[in-house]
């Protein structure tokens, strides 16, 4: 019972030491530098076509359905921009880039890490006297919190394009309208909040994985899990994490 | 060609934060690159205006509003105006807020100055005109309004409630108006319901008469009556004239009547005659008279009967 209300503490506890342990090892970055650009590319710029398709829907759903909403005389047809691009700036364009990366990215770090675990692979690093985390946690944790904000531009940049198109194409309001809207009610700060969330989903992403990976336990089962674990987990705390941060910046 | 990881990692944090700058300078509305020009104006009540909305002048969008701030100095509200570099501004301008906020369109506008006079500095503050917004003339004018109409209310009250006080009275005129009324209503409901056919029939009648008459009218009927007519006065005419003549013979015969010309005139006008005719009346009466009494006088030489 106690270990039961316990076991989630000893979680966070591990996973706070094992973050400290990587960024601890931030000044051996430069030995590693190589696996980090691997990362980047592997984790960010390997991700753009599929944020990209996921932000193009995105924005053409939300443009058709807020036209659809705001059907009415008394309202102009440039609020349909004021809407939708402020919508995907703070919220669509990240949260959505955020589910399909955990997806993508989580399931791909808990899977490695959790191969080299259970083949001790990682256990042969430690015996070369590498700094197995971090070679391994670091560059991934840290391709998460660089790439990620790359990913929400590219996310913000399709989907309020697309909204554009959509509008354009649909016959809900010209790409002039749209744009004056968007200008209208535009505040710096819904980039701004955006900005934050990437940096906090690239984060919660590559560390929960990495986490769940690197203390893979009992073979191909327990890489199975782990990964499962690693996806699932981050899609829960990228939800909490999008309200914690529009509670604490709006 | 193969491209090191480094540099497409490189390339593409590059143009994310290009593309991110552009983005929000775009959306900003503001000029993409080069200094822009700032101006600051300072209002009584910004009546809706937020940072994002467009700076006019003469209707024409010269930029937009960067910041609106409270300035707690001066108890003013001090915005921001990020300008074009495009039109100049002269000395002497001034702004004000305009639009209405409920439709989005609120605006800063910018009243230039006289165009021979050199242009704002950039950084300047420009001096305000107030002047009500729409939708603060609708709130200075509401509590007017609102008085206007609830005097209109009350007299309208107070005679929707003399009249139903007259309704309720039995022996009100309204009533008996009304009653008088809607016996009215129901006698010609009756009577029109009655004499429907009566009326019917009228119509036809009235319809056939003036089929008649047209077809007279335009028959030459009427012409030949007319004709007819003009006869017949014609002849008159000429029987009048024949008794005027007559009567004038009938005239002169009178009056030599009268004259006592001629055997009738004589016996007309003279006494004598008659004089002589009575005394002739009156012996004969006499000798009749002596002859009834004694007839044997006449008698005498009289053989009534000769038998012998």
């Amino acid at each position: 019972m106690i270990d039961a209300l316990l076991s989630p503490l000893r979680a966070v506890g591990k996973y706070a030491i094992l973050m400290g342990r990587a960024f601890a090892s931030v000044d051996e970055i430069r030995i590693y530098w190589k696996n980090l650009f691997i990362q980047m590319v592997r984790i960010g710029i390997d991700s753009v076509p599929i944020v990209a398709l996921a932000a193009a829907f995105s924005g053409a759903v939300l443009t058709v359905q807020t036209a659809y909403q705001l059907e009415t005389p008394f309202i102009p047809k440039t609020i349909i921009g004021s809407i939708v691009a402020p919508s995907i700036m703070l919220e669509l364009g990240v949260v959505i880039a955020g589910f399909i990366l955990a997806g993508r990215v989580g399931a791909r770090i808990a899977a490695e890490l959790g191969t080299m675990r259970v083949s001790e692979q990682i256990d042969a690093l430690e015996a070369m006297g590498l700094n197995s985390i971090g070679f391994l946690v670091l560059p991934r944790v840290l391709a998460g919190l660089i790439m990620f904000p790359v990913l929400y531009v590219v996310s913000c940049v399709v989907g309020i394009g697309t909204g554009i198109f959509t509008g354009h194409i649909g016959g809900f309001l010209s790409v002039s309208e749209f744009l004056k809207g968007a200008r209208q009610f535009f505040q710096l700060l819904d980039p701004f909040i955006g900005f934050v969330k990437s940096l906090t989903f690239g984060f919660i992403i590559t560390s929960v994985a990495c986490y769940k990976g690197y203390y893979t336990q009992s073979g191909a089962e327990g890489v199975g899990d782990s990964t499962t674990q690693a996806a699932v987990l981050s899609c829960v705390f990228i939800l909490v994490a999008d309200l914690m941060v529009a509670l604490l910046l709006l | 060609m193969q491209y090191s990881n480094e540099l497409k990692v490189g390339a593409a944090i590059v143009a994310a934060a290009l593309v991110a700058f552009v983005g929000i300078r775009f959306f900003q509305n503001v000029s993409l690159f080069g200094e822009s020009y700032v101006l600051y104006a300072e209002f009584e009540d910004a009546g809706g205006l937020v940072a994002g909305n467009a700076v006019q002048m003469k209707g024409v969008k010269v930029g937009s509003v960067e910041e609106v701030g409270f300035n707690s100095e001066t108890q003013s509200v001090r915005a921001r105006l990020q300008l074009e570099r495009g039109p100049t501004i002269p000395k002497g301008s001034s702004a004000r807020v305009a639009g209405i906020s409920a439709l989005g369109g609120v605006h800063v506008k910018i009243i230039p100055g006289p165009k021979d006079n050199p242009a704002i500095a950039s950084g300047s503050t420009l001096p305000v005109t107030e002047e009500e917004t729409g939708l603060q003339q609708m709130t200075t004018k509401a509590p007017a309004l609102v008085e206007k109409f609830d005097s209109v209310l009350t007299g309208t009250n107070a005679t929707l409630t003399g009249i139903n006080r007259q309704l309720q009275r039995p022996d009100s005129d309204l009533r008996q108006t009304l009653t008088s009324l809607r016996t009215l209503t129901r006698n010609l409901e009756d009577a029109s319901s009655a004499e429907k056919e009566n009326i019917q029939r009228l119509i036809q009648n009235l319809e056939g008469v003036t089929r008649n008459v047209e077809s007279l009218t335009s028959d030459d009927s009427l012409g030949v009556t007319v004709h007819r007519l003009n006869e017949s006065l014609d002849r008159l005419n000429r029987s009048l004239a024949s008794f005027e003549e007559t009567s004038a013979a009938l005239d002169t015969l009178t009056t030599k009547l009268n004259g006592g010309e001629g055997t009738a005139g004589r016996l007309i006008n003279d006494p004598g005659l008659y004089m002589k005719m009575d005394s002739a009346a009156a012996r004969t009466n006499d000798l009749l008279r002596d002859f009834q009494q004694n007839p044997s006088r006449y008698m005498d030489n009289m053989t009534l009967v000769k038998v012998f």
